[in-house]
Parts: C-alpha cells; structure tokens; sequence
C-alpha cells in the first residue's frame, strides 16, 4: 500500500482553493476596487512596477496564510487521529499539503497581473515573480512548516523572525550603526529573507545556494520531526 | 496480534513539574480473531493505550508491537479501523464528503470507495444526514460517522474507544450486531468502554485496567458461580423466608426480594418455591459476573 496520500491530493487542492484561493481572490478584488474603482484618478501607471509592488506587500501574508497552523491545527483539533489511522505517512502528508501552498503561491503573480490586465488593458507578465515568491515560501513557508511540528504560535513565531531578521538586516547594512557580535551572529543564523525581497538583486551564485540549502534544511527538519516524534506527544491521550 | 511488553507511559508538565502515571508496566498479550474489551475508570490509561498501538504516543518505557512491527510502521503499512473516543472531524466537511474523504486517505480505488462510502451509510442509517455538514450532526449521528469511517477499510485491526457513547438503545443494538458481522479469525477487535454490559456481551475476554495497571483479565460471558441475585414475584410472599431464610425485600418493592448462594442452592429453593405455588416474575444477578469482577479489581488497588 502507498503511504503518499496522492488519491487525497484533489481534497487537499479543493481545500486550499476553497480557503486560501478565496483569499487571494478577495484580496485581488480588494485592490482593483479601490486602486481602479474607488480611486478618482485611476492609476496611469498600472504595470509590471505596480504588480511587483503588489506582490511584496501581500506576499508574505498569504504565505502565512497557505502555512500557518498546517500541522498544529489537526494535532490541536485532533483532525489527526482519524487522518493518521490510515496508512499515511504523516511526513509525506504535509509534505504534500506544503507543496500544494507552493502551488497557490506560485499563481498569485500572475492572478494579479491578469486581473489588472483585464481590467485596464495588457500588462506584461514578469515572470522572475514567481521565482522570487518561491524562493520567500521556501524560507517563509518553510519555517512555519517546522513551527507548526511542535507549537500551535507558527504564523506568530514566523512572522516574529521574518520581522527580527529585516530589521537587523537594515541596522546591519546601515553606515550609521555598528552591530555587536551577538548581533551579527543571530542575523547570520536566521533565514535570509533579505536575498529573497522583490527589489533584491537576481538570486545567484552563493546566494541562491544559501537560500535553497537553509529552505531545504527547514523543510527537512520538519519531516524529520514529523517522523520521529509521535503526533499526539505534548499532551494526555 | 497485539503485544504490550511492560509498557509504562508518564506525562511529565515541565511548567507545572508535574508527573502523571498513565501506564505502568502494561504486560498484555492479544490474538488474532479475539475480541478483547479494555474497561477502567476514567483515568484508568485505557485512551493512553490505545494511543500507544496506533503510534500517536511513544511509551516511556516497555515496548508495543503490533503483527511483530513498530506500531507506527504497522498503521502506515496495513491501516488500523479507529474510533476515536472524541471524534474529530472537520465540522464544515459534509457527511458524504468526510467518507470519501476518508476512503481516499484509505487508499481505496474510487470504484471501491464507493461501494464502502455507499455500505456505510447504508448500515448506519446516515441517508438522510449524507448532505449535512458535521457541525450540524446531533451527538448520536456524529457517533455514527465515526463509526462509518472506521468501517470504510477493510483493517486486520479494529479499535473502537467508547463506541456507544451518544447512541440511543437501538442503535447501540445494531452496533453488536456490527460488531458480531466484523468478527472473524484474521481479526482482532478492540473495544474500550465504561459499559461493562455491551463488553460483557461483546468480548471474549476483558482486561480489567486501574490506575495505569492491569488488574485482571476476564474472561466474558462465562458460567455464573453464584452470589446475590434478585428474584421477582407476581405478587408478595411473605412465606419467601421458608425458602431463603437470607433474603430481604428491596426497599420499595415488596415483591422483589434479594437472595443469595451457590448455584445449586439457589436453583434447588427456586424449585421448591415454585412447587409451593409461588409465581415468578424474573430472577437473575443483581450485579453481571463482568461488573463483580470490576468492582472487585478496582477496589482491591484503590485499597
């Protein structure tokens, strides 16, 4: 018998749509309402700048959105025991479930350029988007993935280390202000959310294995702790 | 089928330095085609063992084997039929859904999903409910879903963990005869209950469990020895005590006395009582063999 849960992999699309989907489609509408419908000069300059703009303001919401409480949620609400009693393969199970978030992900840049397209005439796809919003989910996504293992606070814990490490990221590259050590070593250890930003240089080179080994290794980590440490440890039976 | 080898399990509260022994030293062996029940008051570690043969909990110390592999890697492998003691299901998931849901995570081509999904709405009467979403199910159905889910595969393991709790005496009926349908020789069935009676009339035999230990194990449905019992009369009789010089009128009732002897005693003045021209009404244990037994076992480590 297989352990991948492929059969319930449309359950888990539908469900995604259904919630995450509809989110992204809210938010979609929400803009084109008030930069196109609402606003009395509609913006002349609705295009590739404008998307990407778009994008690096809502990117990580609805990242944390396709992530937060992916695991935490069915141990919290006990959705597992029903789930697990089967034969699945816990890590392969949110495996799956992760990778469908990539999925949502990865369509968001050009949801948005086709909505303003329809709406306000062609606007050329950037296509180095989906890319740059992949390699974020990688580090995003993936260490609220391996929150979500063992604490229910993941989008919290998240959001907290993206915040901590784009502003030690500012104070380390400002001339003014000379980190400490510590400092310097805790900016270092964090995910490298700066070489992932919209409006950073291409991913290349050291940098783009930097992001892919410290991506993978979360993502590792969270299988690893998927595979060893049983579902229902942390509270009574 | 089902090996525990002196399994212990402690909850340790790091926040609160609080230890909690739910199992210790848990010795207990189980074939297959039996079907064994687990009773215990609350607390008794009964869910806590359940959780350690499906792998949601690593024992402390001892070890769990089930079909001679790691709990863990037996449900991954095979798949275990479980009903949860709670059952948990997603509440905006609609009945239909949730079974599909369920046959898919089972692994069961969609031809044969069907057929199940169809099977066990069928068998527990959930026809009507099938477009309901969970949240919307009254206690007794959402019981039912559960144990629809449990019975979607077609498992070597069965284990239900309070299946009755919630269903009215009807359905708690057509729940034996489930259970009867289920047995079979390559199977093992597990039942964890507080009703000694549906565990009495279900298992083969009973693990009596306290206070994380294991007290005894009974075997169910065997031949009274005796003890006290009530008798029923048509009307009352105050010539009983020629017959039970021991029995007493049950408070309110005064035609219903309590007696008590061996077997052979009883049924020798019963007969004499009947030859005297007394009508019976009924006559039978005050307390079943199971729930002597249980107060007993429990009684003997609570002293």
């Amino acid at each position: 018998m297989s352990r991948i849960p492929i059969r319930y992999l449309p359950w888990m699309l539908r469900d995604l749509l259904r919630t995450q989907g509809l989110v992204l489609f809210a938010i979609s509408l929400l803009i084109y309402v008030i930069t196109v419908r609402i606003s009395p000069r509609p913006p002349a300059t609705i295009g590739p700048d404008w998307i990407r703009n778009m994008v690096q303001q809502s990117g990580w919401i609805f990242i944390l959105l396709c992530t937060s409480e992916m695991v935490s949620g069915d141990r919290i609400q006990g959705y597992y025991r029903s789930i697990f009693s089967r034969p699945v393969s816990p890590p392969l199970y949110y495996l799956q479930r992760w990778l469908l978030g990539a999925l949502l992900v990865a369509v968001m840049a050009p949801v948005y350029t086709l909505a303003f397209s329809l709406a306000l005439g062609h606007i050329p796809m950037e296509w180095s988007l989906v890319g740059r919003l992949e390699s974020f989910y990688l580090l995003l996504g993936g260490l609220v993935f391996l929150v979500s293992t063992v604490l229910r606070a993941d989008w919290l814990l998240g959001l907290m280390v993206f915040m901590l490490q784009s502003m030690l990221n500012a104070l380390h590259h400002s001339p003014q202000i000379d980190l400490s050590s510590f400092w310097v070593f805790v900016y270092q250890l964090l995910p490298p959310f700066h070489l992932t930003g919209l409006n950073a240089p291409p991913l290349t080179g050291s940098d783009l294995t930097h992001v892919l080994l410290y991506g993978a290794g979360l993502v590792l980590a969270a299988l690893a702790v998927l595979r060893w440490r049983p579902l229902g440890a942390g509270g009574r039976a | 089928m089902i090996e525990l080898e002196n399994v212990s399990k402690t909850y340790i509260s790091l926040f609160r330095n609080r230890r909690v022994e739910a199992l210790a030293g848990l010795t207990l062996s189980i074939s297959r085609g039996e079907v064994f029940g687990i009773a215990g008051p609350n607390g008794a570690g009964k869910s806590t063992m359940l959780s350690i043969l499906l792998g949601y909990l690593r024992p402390t110390a001892g070890q769990a084997r089930l079909d001679g592999h790691n709990p863990r890697q037996y449900v991954e492998r095979s798949g275990v039929s479980y009903l949860t003691e709670l059952v948990s299901i997603p509440p905006r998931w609609n009945l239909e859904s949730a079974l599909y849901r369920y046959a898919s995570l089972s692994n069961l081509p969609k031809p044969t999903a069907r057929d199940r999904v169809r099977h066990a709405i069928d068998t527990l009467g959930l026809e009507e409910h099938c477009k309901k979403q969970v949240r919307q199910l009254s206690k007794g159905n959402l019981q039912r879903l559960g144990i629809a889910q449990a019975l979607l595969a077609d498992s070597d393991l069965v284990i239900f963990d309070e299946p009755t709790h919630g269903l009215d005496p009807v359905w708690t009926q057509k729940f034996r005869d489930i259970v009867t349908e289920l047995r079979r020789p390559s199977r093992t069935i597990l039942i964890a209950s507080h009703n000694l009676d549906e565990l009495e009339r279900l298992a083969d035999r009973v693990g009596i469990l306290n206070q994380g230990r294991l007290q005894r194990i009974v075997t169910a449905g065997g031949a009274h020895t005796g003890g006290v019992y009530r008798l029923v009369l048509a009307h009352p009789a105050p010539r009983l005590a020629e017959f039970f010089a021991d029995a007493t009128v049950v408070e309110g009732r005064s035609n219903e006395f309590r007696v008590s002897g061996t077997l052979e005693q009883l049924n020798q003045r019963l007969a004499e009582v009947m030859e005297a021209g007394i009508t019976l009404v009924a006559f039978y244990p005050e307390q079943s063999r199971l729930e002597t037994e249980f107060r007993a076992a429990v009684g003997e480590s609570e002293s």
